[in-house]
């Protein structure tokens, strides 16, 4: 049986795409960050053991690194691991929102790959990262909102980095960037977008889990599998 | 680090962190040499050293005040991040997670702190130029780095944040350069390209020139993907 860590599963796209992947007949880690919020709880109901919820905080080491040992105590591998996790910060666009946001979006999957990387190395290697088009340089159009963009440009470099070390020992990557998902970003179930979060992991899912002829290239891809430049 | 005076009567200020201000203390006149490399005007008439450390408003809120008193205006902004993260590994090897921000924080903020307090004394200059002088691997297409994440998530950050300033200042006639790289050879020095102006016809739809779009060069002037 294939196992996936997945980071931000409690709402919105992660916790759509745990139902993807057991669907497809993985074991799923699902990292709770918001033990409040009850649909994950409600989703072990259905799965029972497939689905295996952890205390999951991807800006906090201490989180990370229990998060790890709790997988590394029941595993011998992981084959995936899905960076889900993202803050869009608030409406400030200074350096506190940078320290924030750069902290979950930037480190976070830094934190998790390092943290579960052993895991990974004894399993299908696959590193996937939800980006967005707000990371790319090329096309974009805003004239603010600093803080965000600048965030998933920082990660897409991070996966870079990652790719020019890792790629040679088997890794794999993926950079997707969503769409304009109906999820919870604003705190609230937005009501604006073009896409509910289920359509959207849907794509994920298969990319995710379907190799490609071209590992060598680096791409970041969209809910439509459209390419985005970086 | 070169400083090149374009005409008599030009104003270099050349912005140093603390740290970089005492290490060419500790360098003595062969550090001040290396920065007045290519000037043509006598260190000290229209060339000024401020310790500077761009992510304390503070310090650039002074610096604001120090041109406005004698100058009146920006004509040409230049920014260079060159923060490291210190001992910086690749995936899985040695590094601070704190020291990769603390170094994004200075590179990234401190581009964003700089422009928005020197905006408005280039808003009185009709040449009005920001410049990021970066390097080919900031390029996250082309990047063969394996290390030193604080300072190429930086880098990375940094086009991106010049991006959305091109956006919003375009249109008040700023216009924006991008240089990658070393000067080796007789090649396109950063000084060179910053200074000169590309093509532009007012009249052409805006999409027919080259001032309208951010691009990333290096000293071949060779278009380097983002
Ligand atoms: N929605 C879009 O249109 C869109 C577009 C492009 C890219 N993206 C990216 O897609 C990803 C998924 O976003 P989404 O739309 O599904 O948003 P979402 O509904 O807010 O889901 C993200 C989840 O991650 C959680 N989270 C926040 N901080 C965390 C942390 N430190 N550790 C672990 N989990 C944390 C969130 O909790 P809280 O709700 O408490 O913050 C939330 O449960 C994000 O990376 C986002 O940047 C989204």
């Amino acid at each position: 049986m294939n196992i996936v860590v997945i980071t931000g599963a409690d709402r919105g796209c992660g916790q759509a795409l745990v139902r993807y992947f057991i669907e497809g007949g993985w074991r799923v880690y699902a990292g709770q960050f918001m033990p409040e919020w009850k649909e994950l709880e409600q989703l072990k109901e259905e799965f029972g053991s497939d689905l295996i919820l952890m205390p999951l905080d991807v800006s906090d080491d201490a989180s990370v690194k229990a998060a790890a040992e709790f997988v590394g105590a029941r595993e011998e591998n992981i084959d995936m691991l899905v960076n889900v996790a993202g803050i869009a910060g608030g409406a400030e666009d200074n350096a506190d929102a940078w320290k924030q946001v750069f902290q979950v979006n930037v480190l976070g999957p830094l934190r998790m790959t390092e943290a579960f990387l052993a895991l990974l190395r004894r399993g299908k290697k696959r590193i996937c990262v939800y980006s967005s088009e707000a990371g790319s340089i090329t096309t974009q159009p805003r004239e603010d909102g600093f803080v965000y963009s600048m965030s998933k440009t920082a990660v897409n470099m991070e996966m870079r980095l990652m790719f020019n070390r890792l790629r040679r020992e088997g890794f794999t990557f993926r950079i997707y960037h969503p769409g304009w998902v109906r999820s919870y970003m604003s705190g609230v179930r937005s009501r604006e977008g073009v896409y509910e979060p289920e359509e959207s992991s849907a794509s994920a899912y298969l990319q995710f889990v379907t190799d490609r002829p071209c590992e060598d290239v680096l791409l970041m891809m969209d809910v439509k599998g459209e390419i985005w430049p970086f | 680090m070169a400083v090149q005076f374009e005409k008599e009567g030009d104003s270099v200020y050349l912005l140093l962190t603390k740290e970089e201000a005492e290490q060419m203390w500790r360098e003595g006149e062969t550090g001040l040499q290396k920065v007045a490399v290519g000037s043509r005007g006598e260190a000290g008439s229209g060339f000024h050293m401020c310790i500077c450390q761009p992510d304390y408003a503070e310090t650039v809120r002074a610096l604001y005040e120090e041109i406005l008193e004698h100058e009146g205006r920006v004509d040409i902004l230049v920014y260079a991040p060159c923060t490291h993260a210190g001992d910086d590994g690749a995936v899985g090897e040695r590094h601070s997670y704190e020291a990769i921000y603390a170094a994004t924080e200075r590179n990234v903020m401190g581009f964003r702190t700089l422009v928005d307090t020197i905006v408005p004394l280039m808003s009185k200059s009709t040449i009005r130029r920001i410049a990021v002088i970066t390097e080919a691997n900031a390029s996250i297409r082309n990047c063969v780095s394996e290390d030193d994440y604080g300072y190429y998530l930086s880098l990375a950050a940094v086009n991106m944040a010049e991006k959305i300033y091109f956006n919003r200042l375009r249109k008040e006639g700023f216009t924006f350069r991008n240089y990658a790289g070393s000067c080796i050879g007789e090649t396109m020095g950063a000084a060179w390209y910053v200074s000169c102006d590309l093509s532009n016809n007012p009249e052409e739809p805006s999409i027919h020139s080259d001032e309208n779009r951010l691009v990333m060069r290096n000293s071949l002037y060779e278009e380097i993907a983002w």
